[in-house]
């Protein structure tokens, strides 16, 4: 192969790879969950209507649920809390005063609309206790 | 007492390997090697492992309960099967499953590997032995299952977690960490080639049916493990793109390239290096899952526990080998033998360009795992990347380079039309247009097609085909991907989920089943009380089958668990899983459609076991 073709080719290949990692970083962005605790969602501007995590505990008596799949239910780090409403069936190490992680997005309201709901548990399984709420 | 001899068979199993490593350092030097010492030291250590296993396994079959990991992790309920869960359900005990293991892999590689120059042979037990001193380091000093209780002891353990209670979990980390392990032979041989400065391809060869044999161990390991999150955890999900199954995928991909260049070298003697630099890194990977796993920073549903502290000295471990492997490996890059200049044909290029693929996913999946624990270091920052990400970057680079796997053997005179019929068949016979859809059902197609021709073909003239038994072994190799493929394009377009809330005598209806809610049953057990909901299913108004999906309640921890029930057939899997009772005769359930999915699980195997035949073949010649 001549240099000036060796060259040529190195410089198509430099090409191709930014562009699949200006591609991989673009849809790192966007796919970025950021996790809020219920005090920095009442201090700071969240964004509204996009993917987020919270993380906390389930607060006491706060689970209401009717005869259908929706639950309401609020989640604390016992300095403030939020509201959550979700369809659909709860893990089973959901409980009050357990550590539960939701993904989903803040409404207008400023009601959590959760599209999915982790409870968190590690090897000792008794749900999460050392939840690190992290810049409390 | 039985534990403190556990213990101290620890104790004595680090002397007898530090005595070892010296045996070794020393027998460098002279002329002969006394394989029968070295084997010698080698079983004592196998054996004062396993009796350090037996110990704890001991402790938790009388319960006693004044050693801390028994109280952790079982309990005088816990049927019999689930102690050897317990034994390694947990950090500190499946760490010492851990080094037993790989203790049990150094003895079978010495007894039954192949036999090499004695430098380089003394330099790769070196590397073994030292890398065992290391594990046991840790295991002693940072996470030692032979803690006592001194005072209180407790009347009775918390319980092993219940998800843990499942007979696929109890045999998924012995396999799945065999298959780490086993990637530790071909990371120290290369270590020894380097070292030696022996860099021939021609030794490697006898190496490679050990990376195929770690493949298919890896490989059934996670075909347990997505059985189990299938069965017990995920509510019909099979892989979720969690840090620890990324820890586990990435080693695999990494093997997966490193399988294809050594196929290159084997053929053209080209790319040694990449064969040696990926045998390091393989192994890096998995020594990274293990540190990833254990080190309680990323939270994840199978993450072990969560002191950091630990985690610190895991990464210092992983450090080690990475920083000492890729310095030598750089210090010897000039060394290697000067590539002969070769001409790539066609199929060559199109083999470089998938595997470049593999390549960039695998980096992505990389990226994408590690990033929010960088970011969380670093930036104190809390993030986590959506499965969003893997789905539409990692897994479509991976996609690509299967879509070229017919290009290398099985391309034949009508692969044109098979490829605009698919092109055609997927556009049109597709409901509702969404390209991820036409993406994976055409490349499900395209493959069938190809694979189904070459197969007849085989079938009619079996002479014609020239390297028809290169061919045919590519065909093999390469068909279990056919059939996951197949599994998972299918069973993730085409299934049908659905929550709902059911009374007794309800029904839910879909395609031409029926699904009618029966009565509610109660069962006592060893250790749990549950709930079971008989329903039954009907097909065409024909009763099928009764299903019988379970809620448990462990009263042990008052743990609710869901045991769902799933009817198979060869061609879908109807999947009910009971939610939460709402009053007395009212039950929220989850229920999937899933056809095909009996694939995916066929496909895991076929790769498994092909690979698994290969070694036997390979290790008789």
């Amino acid at each position: 192969m001549v240099l000036k073709n060796k060259v040529l080719a190195f410089i198509f290949f430099l090409f191709f790879v930014l562009f699949l990692f200006f591609l991989i970083f673009y849809f790192l962005k966007q796919n970025i969950n950021l996790f809020y605790t219920p005090t920095q969602i009442n201090s700071i501007v969240v964004p509204i209507n996009k993917i987020i995590k919270i993380g906390g505990f389930v607060k006491n008596n706060s689970i209401k649920t009717d005869n259908s799949l929706n639950v309401f239910f609020d989640i604390t780090d016992y300095d403030n809390s939020i509201s959550v409403r979700y369809n659909g069936i709860l893990p089973d190490l959901f409980a009050e005063n357990k550590g539960v992680i939701v993904i989903g997005y803040l409404d207008n309201n400023f009601l959590f609309n959760a599209k999915q709901v982790l409870a968190k548990h590690d090897e000792n399984y008794t749900s999460l206790k050392n939840i690190d709420i992290s810049n409390k | 007492m039985f534990i403190e001899f556990g213990f101290l068979s620890i104790l004595v199993c680090l002397f007898l390997n530090i005595f070892t490593i010296l045996n070794l350092y020393f027998l460098f030097f002279s002329f002969n090697f006394d394989r029968k010492k070295i084997l010698i030291l080698f079983l004592s250590q196998f054996l004062l492992l396993f009796s350090s296993l037996v110990s704890v396994l001991y402790s938790l079959f009388i319960d006693d309960f004044s050693l801390l990991y028994t109280y952790s992790n079982s309990n005088s309920n816990l049927p019999f099967i689930y102690k050897f869960s317990a034994l390694w359900g947990a950090h500190e005990g499946s760490f010492l499953l851990f080094v037993f293991l790989f203790s049990f892999w150094n003895l079978f590689f010495f007894i039954f590997g192949p036999r090499f120059e004695k430098k380089i042979e003394i330099t790769l037990f070196f590397v073994l032995s030292f890398i065992k001193f290391l594990l046991l380091l840790l295991l002693i000093f940072v996470s030692n299952p032979f803690e006592r209780i001194i005072d209180n002891i407790p009347i009775d353990g918390i319980d092993l977690n219940p998800l843990l209670q499942d007979i696929n979990l109890t045999i998924h980390p012995p396999i799945l960490y065999l298959g780490y392990i086993g990637f530790s032979i071909p990371f120290s041989f290369s270590i020894s080639l380097l070292f030696n400065n022996q860099l021939d391809f021609k030794y490697f060869i006898c190496i490679y049916p050990w990376i195929l044999i770690s493949f298919s161990l890896l490989t059934f390991g996670i075909f347990i493990g997505s059985l189990w999150a299938y069965y017990e955890l995920g509510w019909g999900g099979w892989w979720f793109w969690d840090p620890v199954e990324n820890a586990s995928l990435m080693p695999w991909l990494s093997c997966v390239i490193l399988i294809h260049f050594y196929h290159i070298s084997f053929r053209k003697n080209y790319f040694f290096r990449f064969v040696v630099l990926l045998s390091i890194v393989t192994f890096l990977f998995c020594l990274l899952g293990i540190f990833l796993v254990r080190s309680g920073l990323i939270s994840s549903v199978h993450s072990f526990s969560s002191s950091s502290s630990r985690g610190f000295y895991f990464f210092t471990f992983f450090l080690i080998i990475f920083l000492f492997s890729l310095f030598l490996f750089f210090l010897r890059f000039k060394f290697f033998p000067k590539n002969n200049l070769y001409y790539f044909n066609f199929r060559d290029y199109i083999l470089f360009f998938s595997l470049f693929l593999i390549i960039i996913s695998l980096i992505t999946i990389f990226i994408g795992t590690f990033l929010p624990l960088f970011i969380d270091l670093f930036f104190d920052n809390k993030i986590s990347i959506g499965d969003l990400f893997f789905n539409i970057v990692s897994l479509p680079f991976l996609a690509l380079s299967i879509f070229f796997i017919p290009f290398m053997y099985i391309l034949n005179k009508y692969s044109v039309y098979f490829f605009l019929f698919s092109l055609l068949f997927s556009y049109f016979f597709i409901d509702s247009f969404l390209f991820w859809k036409f993406f994976y059902i055409f490349l499900f197609i395209w493959l069938f097609l190809n694979f189904l021709f070459f197969l007849i073909k085989i079938f009619f003239s079996l002479i014609k085909i020239n390297n028809f038994y290169r061919s045919f072994l590519f065909f093999l190799s390469h068909f279990g991907i056919l059939i996951l493929v197949i599994g998972i394009s299918i069973s993730s377009f085409y299934s049908i989920e659905k929550d709902c809330v059911l009374k007794i005598g309800d029904s839910i209806d879909f395609l031409n089943y029926k699904l009618v809610f029966n009565r509610i049953l109660n069962k006592n057990s060893y250790n749990y009380i549950s709930d079971i909901g008989e329903f039954s299913l009907y097909k065409n108004s024909k009763l099928l089958c009764k299903i019988f999906p379970e809620k448990r309640i462990f009263f042990v921890s008052g743990v609710y668990m869901t045991e769902s029930y799933v009817f198979s057939n060869f061609f879908c899997d109807i999947y009910l899983a009971l939610g939460k009772k709402i009053n007395e005769n009212t039950w929220s359930c989850r229920f999937y459609y899933k056809p095909f999915i009996s694939f995916l699980w066929f496909g895991f195997i076929v790769i498994s076991l092909y690979s698994f035949l290969r070694f036997i073949i390979l290790i008789n010649r």
